[in-house]
């Protein structure tokens, strides 16, 4: 017997008892619905993992910040970063470099020219361990070590204006030389800063009215590329002229000086820690808890969000074995009913020369065919599911800031395929006993039965 | 010879339970390539029981089967089918058509388990549907046909698959005598215009006054032979 002709002879028998088909392949269908959309799950949440790891920042790049007792109270006590905190976090196992940073505590504008720039973060980091830290160029270096040297996020040339002749009071009304915010800023061309001088003003009150510049000249060496390294326009310098500043800003009473100081006591205010596999980061994660700082990495939120769809994905794994198994009862079931039904017909067909096999293969055709039906609605139900999941408000899920989030769900071509033959291998399997037994029926006592 | 069926002393004997009910005692039969014999004898002779030891339906309990030069007793369950898609057609007395498929479709079963193509198949079926008169009922369903005519389909499928022997068990029993005799007329027809051997039971002596040879059985034995002149 040809396959397509026992198809067709197949498919007329399905059609000849329409709602029986139906409720048998409805089984199949929801199996495979539950457990399409649990891969689709799985696979788009890796997707979405991968794609963040990705956009977001180097993975293995952490920041660590002191730590604070969440109860305040006499013993409450901030656990400080400091040298010390240093040579610990180096004993982690899988951290490869520790790189101390401390923010500028107080404003400074930036000259170069005419241009000035304002509203940049100042950051100061410990140089020596840089190069463990596989920064992005997208021109020059990063800092060598020595002094005076100064690195700029991407986003800085940006945040530089050409100064108004007539006076400084006029800046409020905000002539960027380019705003990253305008549709067409990028028809005027990004203004060099690499290699060129700086003049870093910073400004201090001495009194009532009375305010104090002090100018430090710094030399860029390089320019991070776009989208690496922290957000925003940020000057990186050398720790200890940042340090200097703050020393010099903070004798003012203004700003957030007057912090408690030992002599051989530094403070940071953050500590960047480069761990040395994606694998290990969680395990780093765990060592800088203990010891008692906080810290966060991308790695925690995508672990949670895969911990709550963990328990999606098993519910609807369980549902779906199950349902498939139940489903596998109902095919043999109504397969069994079926031959029964039409024993004088397989009779008849071994008369005319209907071969065992054939026969056999008539009824694993028919029971495929249950199997198939239901694993296309399952298939259909699969991606309304999976687009009602997509539908659902993304957004917050990794609270990442400025990220575009991709399908939580995604049906490849292979899943279709896959699901397709295993709920035909699902129908097959469970065709296997009655078409056995159809293929056994002895025609004489077939013929007998009216 | 092609069309040829022989029997050696063949003998069948029911099992039901402890009890057994033997049936056949022993015939010998042989019917020769083209000839047209009727198989008579009273209910329960066993002549239904001879015909289904000869299509390969069952096994006999004893003695030989010889159909075209092949000795079938031996073979297979599936050889057996094999060996009626090639060699058999067979008509039953109460036509058993598949009720969901057309007459056409019911004569192209046969084919379809030969495997043929479509178009090849289905010219088949439609000539011998033609040939048996119902070209202008292919497309029914059984339940749409009247008896002689559901016959005449089921001639018509035991003849597509270019059978050398044709068995017919009682054709002509659910058929009042006139339809009846018309069916017996296009078998015999069939007989001798496609050379085909037929043998064919029947309750009815004048249907019977048909065929070339007549063989009675009574209680399991072959009791007479009558050649119709
Ligand atoms: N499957 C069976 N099991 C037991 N006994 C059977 C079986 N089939 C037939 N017989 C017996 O064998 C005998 C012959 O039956 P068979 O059907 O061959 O008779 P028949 O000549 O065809 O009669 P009829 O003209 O009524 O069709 C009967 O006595 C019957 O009881
Ligand atoms: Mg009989």
């Amino acid at each position: 017997m040809r396959f397509l002709d026992g198809i067709m002879l197949v498919w007329r028998n399905l059609l000849r008892r329409k709602s029986r088909t139906f409720l048998t392949a409805l089984g199949v269908a929801i199996g495979t619905a539950a457990i399409v959309g649990m891969v689709a799950l799985a696979i788009g949440l890796k997707e979405n993992a991968v794609r963040s790891f990705d956009n977001f920042q180097d993975i293995t790049v952490l920041d660590i910040y002191p730590g604070w007792n969440e109860t305040p109270g006499p013993n409450s006590q901030t656990k400080q970063l400091t040298e010390d905190s240093v040579a610990d976090l180096k004993r982690i196992p899988g951290v490869v470099g520790v790189m101390p940073q401390t923010g500028l505590y107080g404003a400074l504008e930036v000259q170069m020219g005419r241009m000035v720039g304002e509203g940049m973060q100042v950051i100061g980091v410990d140089a020596r361990e840089a190069e463990k830290f596989d920064f992005q160029l997208q021109e020059g270096t990063f800092l060598s070590g020595s002094k005076n040297e100064a690195v700029i996020s991407y986003l800085v040339p940006d945040y530089m204006y050409q100064k108004q002749r007539n006076s400084r009071d006029n800046k409020d009304e905000g002539h960027y030389y380019r705003d990253p915010f305008q549709e067409d800023s990028g028809v005027k061309p990004r203004l060099d800063m690499v290699n060129k001088t700086l003049n870093l003003v910073l400004t201090r009150h001495t009194g009532e009215d009375s305010l104090e510049t002090r100018t430090y000249k710094v030399r860029v060496k390089g320019m991070l590329s776009e989208g690496k390294g922290q957000w925003g326009p940020i000057i990186y310098l050398p720790m200890e002229m940042v340090q200097e500043m703050n020393e010099w800003l903070g004798h003012s009473g203004f700003g957030t000086g007057g912090r408690s100081r030992g002599r051989n006591h530094v403070e940071y205010e953050m500590v960047r820690v480069k761990v040395a596999s994606r694998n290990e980061v969680e395990q780093v994660v765990d060592g800088i808890k203990a010891l008692g700082y906080q810290t966060w990495s991308p790695m925690e939120a995508i672990k949670e969000i895969n911990s709550f769809f963990l328990v999606v994905q098993l519910i609807l794994g369980g549902i779906g074995a199950i349902s498939l198994l139940v489903a596998s009862i109902g095919i043999m079931n109504t397969m069994f009913m079926s031959i029964l039904e039409r024993t004088k017909e397989i009779g008849i067909m071994k008369v005319l020369g209907a071969t065992i096999p054939s026969i056999r293969q008539m009824f694993l055709l028919e029971s495929g065919l249950i199997g198939c039906l239901g694993g296309i609605s399952g298939l259909i139900v699969g991606y309304i599911f999976a687009s009602l999941v997509n539908m659902a408000p993304q957004s917050n899920l990794f609270g990442m800031p400025g990220e575009e989030l991709g399908d939580i769900a995604v049906i490849p071509p292979w899943l279709v395929l896959f699901a397709l033959g295993f709920s035909i291998f699902i129908g097959v399997i469970s065709g296997l006993l009655p078409a056995n037994r159809a293929a056994k029926i002895s025609p004489l006592q077939a013929l007998r039965q009216e | 010879m092609i069309g040829s069926i022989e029997t050696c002393d063949l003998k069948h004997t029911f099992k039901l339970g402890k009890i057994d009910v033997p049936v056949l005692h022993g015939i010998n039969l042989q019917v020769k390539s083209g000839e047209f014999v009727a198989l008579c004898g009273a209910s329960g002779s066993g002549k239904s029981t001879l015909l289904n030891l000869i299509a390969g339906l069952t096994k006999p309990t004893g003695g030989k089967i010889i159909i075209n030069d092949t000795d079938i007793t031996n073979l297979s369950e599936n050889q057996l089918c094999l060996f009626r898609q090639k060699n058999l057609g067979f008509i039953f007395q109460s036509y058993n058509l598949i009720p969901s498929l057309t007459a056409l479709e019911n004569v192209e079963l046969t084919l379809i388990f030969a495997g043929l193509p479509p178009r090849e198949r289905k010219e088949k079926a439609q000539f011998f549907l033609e040939l048996v008169g119902l070209a202008d009922r292919m497309n029914h369903k059984p339940n749409e046909l009247s008896g002689g005519q559901q016959q005449r389909v089921s001639v018509a499928r035991a003849l597509v698959n270019n059978p050398s022997v044709v068995l017919a068990d009682e054709p002509t029993g659910n058929l009042d005598s006139h339809t009846g005799r018309e069916i017996m007329n296009l078998m015999r027809k069939i007989n001798i215009e496609g050379k085909r051997t037929f043998l064919v039971v029947t309750h009815d002596l004048s249907l019977a006054r048909l065929a070339d040879r007549v063989i009675f059985l009574r209680d399991g034995l072959v009791v007479e032979e009558e050649v119709v002149a």
